[in-house]
């Protein structure tokens, strides 16, 4: 799971968002930067979680304000790319506010309600 | 050939042996991969833009693969551990989420750009626990889809149903989550070829949108079209007269009183 799908992502039993992210493996693939959909996916972000997960994953302090297409900060792109696109949970756990966890095995989390109950 | 939604739920019925069966039957990759072409045409995604898609009941990715080539970026669910492994073993390029359609998508509203689906959603309307309601299971899928697309973005989704009940079922709930659109049937003559397509509508459409509409239009929708969802008058003539516009005619030009009223003096 990517880190973009991550901030997307809200607990599918109480419907609250954010999830608690703890990662046990993390891989880098690279891929093709593509700054047009980089922007066209930050409106539909929530800019807290992105400033919050770059300081987890240690990719530096990011400006308080989302950039916009006018903001001439390609570093600030090139960053997001790297950590959104390019940044893939192999494993760990998803929490939810309520203690629900659920546990990500492959890169695939796991957010079937009952099965996580029945464990 | 039995409908595998009679055999067992799709959790079990798509285990290691059925997800190699589609890794290795070039006639299953074959027709999933026409299934997503024909559904990513109903899409009318804007050409030339990375979009977002989501695949509903991605399986082992053979759609996703399609989504991949066209150039799009895409997140894809599954009920099935089995077949999301073989997806993962062939290192697609989406993501992946293990999920039951029937518990509604875990998503943020506004996010995706569009959603397809290949023959997932006919097993929304089976009841494989005690505990399912497919009605139910049915609305609580149709609004989380209809939240997290941008508004006037599509969700084409293919399915096999079993009964002409089955589609009203699944329209009837579709339609209470707030999108409009209808049925598109492919191939309506043949009982082995025949596909169905629901294709809908989050919202009004966007007039970034509209441009791409008229392929659509041009196949037979065999429902009634939605009564006038929420579109005015004006839009509706201002269309006319770009058809006729289009087609030749003489038409006489746009102004504000375009689709007014006459005032109560001239009745």
């Amino acid at each position: 799971m990517r880190l973009l799908t991550y901030n997307f992502l809200q607990c599918p039993k109480t419907k609250t968002f954010p999830l608690i992210l703890e990662p046990t493996q993390v891989e880098t693939i690279e891929t093709e930067y593509n700054k047009e959909f980089i922007l066209r996916m930050i409106p539909r972000l929530d800019w807290n979680l992105v400033r919050q997960v770059s300081r987890q994953f240690a990719f530096g302090e990011l400006p308080q304000v989302a950039p916009k297409e006018s903001t001439e900060d390609e570093e600030t792109f090139r960053l997001l790319h790297k950590m959104l696109l390019e940044t893939h949970i192999k494993e760990g756990v998803l929490k939810s506010q309520d203690g629900t966890i659920y546990p990500i095995k492959d890169g695939i989390p796991n957010m079937l309600i009952t099965q996580v109950n029945d464990e | 050939m039995s409908r595998p939604e009679y055999l067992a739920p799709p959790e079990i019925y798509y285990d290691d042996q059925q997800a190699k069966k589609y890794l290795t039957n070039t006639r299953i990759n074959e027709v999933q991969r026409s299934l997503t072409e024909r559904a990513l045409e109903l899409l009318c995604l804007r050409p030339n833009q990375k979009s977002l898609l989501l695949d509903l009941g991605c399986g082992s990715g053979l759609s996703g693969d399609v989504i991949t080539e066209e150039g799009h970026e895409w997140v894809g669910f599954d009920i099935s551990q089995a077949m999301l492994d073989t997806a993962s073993s062939r290192d697609v390029e989406g993501d992946l989420v293990l999920l039951d359609l029937g518990q509604g998508l875990p998503l943020r509203t506004g996010i995706f750009d569009g959603a397809i689906s290949v023959s997932a959603i006919q097993w929304l309307c089976n009841a494989d626990k005690t505990s399912y309601e497919p009605r139910k299971r049915m609305s609580s899928f149709f609004n989380s889809l209809y939240a997290c697309l941008i508004r006037g973005s599509r969700a084409v989704l293919q399915f096999y149903p079993d009964s002409s009940d089955q589609v009203d079922l699944l329209l009837t709930a579709a339609q209470k989550a707030g999108f409009s659109g209808g049925l598109v049937v492919d191939f309506p003559n043949s009982t082995r070829a025949k596909k169905f397509f629901l294709c809908l509508t989050a919202g009004p459409p966007s007039s970034s949108l509209a441009t791409n509409d008229k392929r659509v239009n041009n196949y037979e929708t065999s429902k009634g079209k939605k009564r006038n969802n929420g579109i005015s008058l004006r839009s509706k003539i201002l269309a006319k007269k770009e058809r006729q516009r289009r087609q030749g005619r003489e038409v006489r030009p746009d102004s504000k009183y375009t689709g007014r009223k006459r005032s109560g003096k001239l009745r």
